[in-house]
C-alpha cells in the first residue's frame, strides 16, 4: 500500500512537473505543426526546408539582377573537419541551428554568427569502431526542441533556447549492432521519426518513432519483412535495409513517405539472400500516428547492386489533378507515383550512362534486362557505381519554374562478388559480399552534371557538366536562383529558367552539405556548409588521383547582399 | 613495452594524429593498442589468402580500395609498412586529422589472429605496384 502511494505520490509530482516545465504539446503541436507545414518564408525550418521536400525558400530579395554582389556575412568553425561537413543547416526565428562532425550541435545568431549555445555530446567509444561516422546530415526543430540521432544510437532532444538536454534515449543497440543515426529526424505533429543505418551490416533496420515531448518510443517499422518466401532461409536476419535518410510527409493524407536501404550482404553471390528481399530499396508510404504500413513500392526486388532507395527525397508534388511522389535511388531512374496509392505513373532515367538494366517499363516499374554481379571472384563492370547515379545529396524543386534541379555522376565500376558469412559477434561487421573499383564509362572519361529538369516527365531544360562529379544538395530561391556548391570548394548561383552562372565564390572545400536561404529582421542570406568529406569520395582516386589530397574542412558560410 | 609505447608513438607519428581539440571534442577514449607477437609466419601463404579475403569484406569499397588500390584513405599497394605500426593502426584505428578521414578500430571487433592475417595481407602488397 505504501508503495502504491509512494509511486502514486511520484506519479503526480511527475504529472505537475511535466505541467509547468515542459512545453504544452497540445498548443504546441498546433503552433509547431503551422511552422512545419512552410508558412513563414524566412524560417527553413527543417531537413528539406518542408514536408514536400522541394528545398525551395521562396526569398526573393536576393535575385539575377543582384546575385552579383553576395559578400560574406560571417562564417562559423565547428572546429570538427573529420568527414567534413554534411549538414543542412535549420533556421527557426532568425537563429540557426546545424550540427557537424561528432555530433557537435550549435545555434547561433543567424545575422552575425554569434554563438548562442554548443552542445558536445560524451560519445560512447564504440563510435570509434563504426563504418557510419562521424558525420550527421542534421537536427530537427519542433516543440522547443532541437532533436537529432546520435553516432552510438542514442536520439537526443535539446532545450531550443539553452541546448540543455531534455531527454536522451539509447535507442539503438549500437554495441551489438555497429548501426547508428546519421539522417535528419523529422517531426510530424507530437513525434520524432528517424531512421538508422544498416544497409551494409548484418542485422534488421528500422525506422523509429519517438513521442516528441518524452523520448518514449511510440513505434518502429521493422524494413525486413518476415516472410520466408521474400528471405530464403535465415537470410532475413542478417537483410540489413534501415532508413538511414529523412522522409517526407503529406499532412492532407496523413502519410509518411519513407526510402529503404539496401538489403545485406551489398552484393548476392547467388543464394545469400533468395527472394525479393522486401522491404529494401523500396519507398513506404506509413501512417505517421502508428507506423502502420500503407503502402510500399519496391523499386529494386532483390537488389543486386547497392541501389538503396534510403537515399533520395520524395517530393510530394501535385500536378494536374493528381497527387504525386518523386524518388530517386542510387540506380540513376526517377520513380513518380501516385502518392495515394503507390502505383508507378513513370520511371525516367536521370543518368545517361547505365548498363545495370537495360531499361526500367515507364508504365510498370519493371526492371528489364537486369545485370547483376554474380560471379565470385570475377570482376564485373557495372554502371552507374555503388556511390549511384546521385548520392544522398538532394535535389531542389521550384514550384516557380516547375523544374527540379538535381545532380548526377556518370561513373562505373567492376564489381568482384565474394562469399561472405555474417559476423554478429562481438559486434556486427560489415556485410557487403564483394568490393569494386571506380572505372570511367565506355569511350570516355566520367564525370557529373547539374541538370533542370521537369521532374514528372524527364525532360531536361539546361544541364552544366562538372568534371568531378558533383556530390552537395542544391538550393532553388523565389529569386529565380540556383545554388550548388561543387568537389572543388565553389559555391555557384544559376539563373534557375537558363543555368547561366551569375555569381561563384571558393569556400576553400568541397561542398557535400545543403545550402539554404533564409531572413532575419527583412535581410535575406544564404548559408552555404562548406567541408569535404563523405565515405563516396574514396572512389575518387581510382579515377582522379589528384582527389586523395583535397582538402578537408568544415565551415557555415553564410552570404548577404552588400 | 618500451619497445610498444615507442612504436605507437612511431605510428602516430609517421600518419599523424588529430589536433588535441579534436580528440577532446569527441568525447571518446582511445583504445589502446597492445601490440602482440604475430602467431604465424607473416608470410605464411595461407593467412595472407584469409588476411585477403578479411580485407576485402571489411577495408575495402568506399576505403581503401580493391587489393589496396588508390583511394582516399591511404594507398596500400606498393608501400612498405613496419609490421607492428600495420598491427597498432588496425586494432586502434585512426581518428582522423588534418586529412579529415577516420578510420575505425578493429580491435574489438577482430581477434589479435585476424588482425595478423591482415598485417600479413598488406604486407605481400608492398611489392605490388598501383596501376
Amino acid at each position: 500500500m505504501r508503495k502504491w502511494l509512494s509511486v502514486g505520490r511520484a506519479t503526480l509530482l511527475f504529472a505537475l512537473v511535466l505541467l509547468f516545465v515542459a512545453p504544452p504539446l497540445a498548443s504546441g503541436q498546433t503552433a509547431g505543426l503551422s511552422r512545419l507545414q512552410n508558412d513563414d518564408p524566412n524560417n527553413w525550418a527543417m531537413y528539406h526546408r518542408s514536408y514536400d521536400a522541394f528545398r525551395f525558400s521562396p526569398l526573393a530579395q536576393i535575385n539575377k539582377d543582384n546575385v552579383k554582389n553576395l559578400t560574406v556575412a560571417w562564417v562559423h568553425q565547428p572546429g570538427a573537419i573529420v568527414q567534413g561537413l554534411e549538414a543542412t543547416p535549420l533556421v527557426v526565428d532568425g537563429v540557426m541551428y546545424y550540427i557537424a562532425s561528432y555530433n557537435r550541435v550549435f545555434a547561433l545568431d543567424g545575422a552575425t554568427g554569434k554563438e548562442l549555445w554548443h552542445f558536445y555530446p560524451k560519445l560512447d567509444p564504440v563510435v570509434n569502431t563504426l563504418f557510419f561516422q562521424p558525420y550527421n546530415r542534421g537536427v530537427a526543430v519542433g516543440h522547443g526542441r532541437v532533436y537529432f540521432g546520435g553516432l552510438d544510437g542514442r536520439v537526443f532532444a535539446l532545450d531550443q533556447k539553452t541546448g540543455k538536454v531534455v531527454w536522451e534515449k539509447q535507442i539503438l543497440e549500437t554495441k551489438k549492432c555497429s548501426c547508428n543515426f546519421t539522417g535528419a529526424p523529422l517531426v510530424v505533429k507530437d513525434k520524432v521519426i528517424l531512421g538508422q543505418t544498416a544497409g551494409e551490416l548484418p542485422i534488421q533496420g528500422k525506422i523509429w518513432a519517438l513521442m516528441a515531448a518524452t523520448g518514449e518510443k511510440a513505434w518502429e517499422f521493422n524494413t525486413i519483412k518476415d516472410d520466408p518466401k521474400s528471405w530464403g532461409g535465415n537470410s532475413g536476419k542478417f537483410g540489413g535495409g534501415g532508413g538511414w535518410m529523412t522522409g517526407s510527409y503529406d499532412p492532407v493524407l496523413n502519410l509518411l513517405y519513407w526510402g529503404t536501404a539496401n538489403p545485406a550482404p551489398d552484393y548476392d553471390w547467388g543464394g545469400a539472400r533468395p527472394g525479393d528481399n522486401l522491404y529494401t530499396s523500396s519507398v513506404l508510404a506509413l501512417d505517421p500516428d502508428n507506423g502502420q504500413l500503407k503502402w510500399y513500392y519496391q523499386e529494386i526486388p532483390h537488389d543486386d547492386w547497392d541501389y538503396d532507395s534510403g537515399l533520395g527525397e520524395s517530393l510530394v508534388l501535385d500536378r494536374d489533378g493528381k497527387k504525386l511522389l518523386v524518388h530517386q535511388n542510387k540506380s540513376g531512374f526517377v520513380f513518380v507515383y501516385d502518392r495515394t496509392n503507390g502505383k508507378i505513373e513513370n520511371v525516367w532515367p536521370m543518368n545517361h550512362v547505365y548498363n545495370w538494366v537495360k531499361s526500367i517499363n515507364p508504365k510498370t516499374g519493371e526492371l528489364i534486362g537486369r545485370n547483376p554481379p554474380r560471379e565470385v571472384g570475377k570482376p564485373k563492370f557495372i554502371c552507374p557505381w555503388i556511390a549511384g547515379g546521385r548520392s544522398w545529396n538532394s535535389g531542389s524543386y521550384s514550384p516557380k519554374t516547375k523544374l527540379w534541379y538535381n545532380t548526377a555522376m556518370e561513373a562505373c565500376e567492376e564489381v568482384t562478388v565474394e562469399k561472405q558469412t555474417p559476423q554478429t559477434e562481438p559486434a556486427a561487421g560489415l556485410f557487403f559480399g564483394g568490393d569494386q573499383v571506380a572505372k570511367h564509362p565506355p569511350g570516355g572519361e566520367a564525370y557529373g552534371h547539374l541538370d533542370a529538369r521537369d521532374p514528372v516527365t524527364g525532360e531536361r531544360k539546361w544541364s552544366i557538366n562538372f568534371k568531378y562529379p558533383p556530390i552537395g544538395s542544391v538550393l532553388s530561391t523565389g529569386g529565380n536562383l540556383v545554388f550548388h556548391g561543387d568537389l572543388e570548394g565553389i559555391v555557384h548561383a544559376y539563373d534557375a529558367d537558363t543555368g547561366e552562372q551569375l555569381w561563384h565564390f571558393r569556400t576553400g572545400s568541397g561542398h557535400r552539405g545543403g545550402p539554404i536561404s533564409y531572413s532575419v529582421n527583412g535581410k535575406q542570406y544564404i548559408a552555404v556548409p562548406s567541408g569535404l568529406g563523405s565515405l563516396v569520395l574514396g572512389l575518387y582516386p581510382a579515377l582522379w588521383p589528384e582527389v586523395e589530397d583535397f582538402p578537408a574542412g568544415a565551415a557555415m558560410f553564410v552570404f548577404t547582399l552588400k | 613495452m618500451r619497445v610498444v609505447v615507442v612504436l605507437v608513438v612511431m605510428a602516430v607519428a609517421i600518419v599523424g594524429l588529430p589536433v588535441k581539440g579534436v580528440v577532446r571534442a569527441q568525447g571518446m577514449r582511445q583504445p589502446s593498442a597492445a601490440v602482440s607477437k604475430p602467431p604465424f609466419p607473416l608470410d605464411d601463404p595461407d593467412a595472407i589468402a584469409e588476411g585477403a579475403k578479411r580485407f576485402s569484406a571489411s577495408c575495402t569499397g568506399y576505403c581503401h580500395g580493391r587489393e589496396g588500390r588508390v583511394s582516399r584513405a591511404p594507398k596500400l599497394r606498393g608501400k612498405t609498412y613496419e609490421a607492428d605500426f600495420l598491427y597498432a593502426r588496425i586494432a586502434q584505428g585512426s581518428p582522423g586529422g588534418a586529412s579529415g578521414l577516420v578510420m575505425p578500430s578493429f580491435q574489438t571487433m577482430l581477434p589479435p589472429e585476424e588482425i595478423w592475417k591482415l598485417v600479413a595481407y598488406l604486407m605481400s602488397l608492398s611489392s605490388v605496384k598501383d596501376e
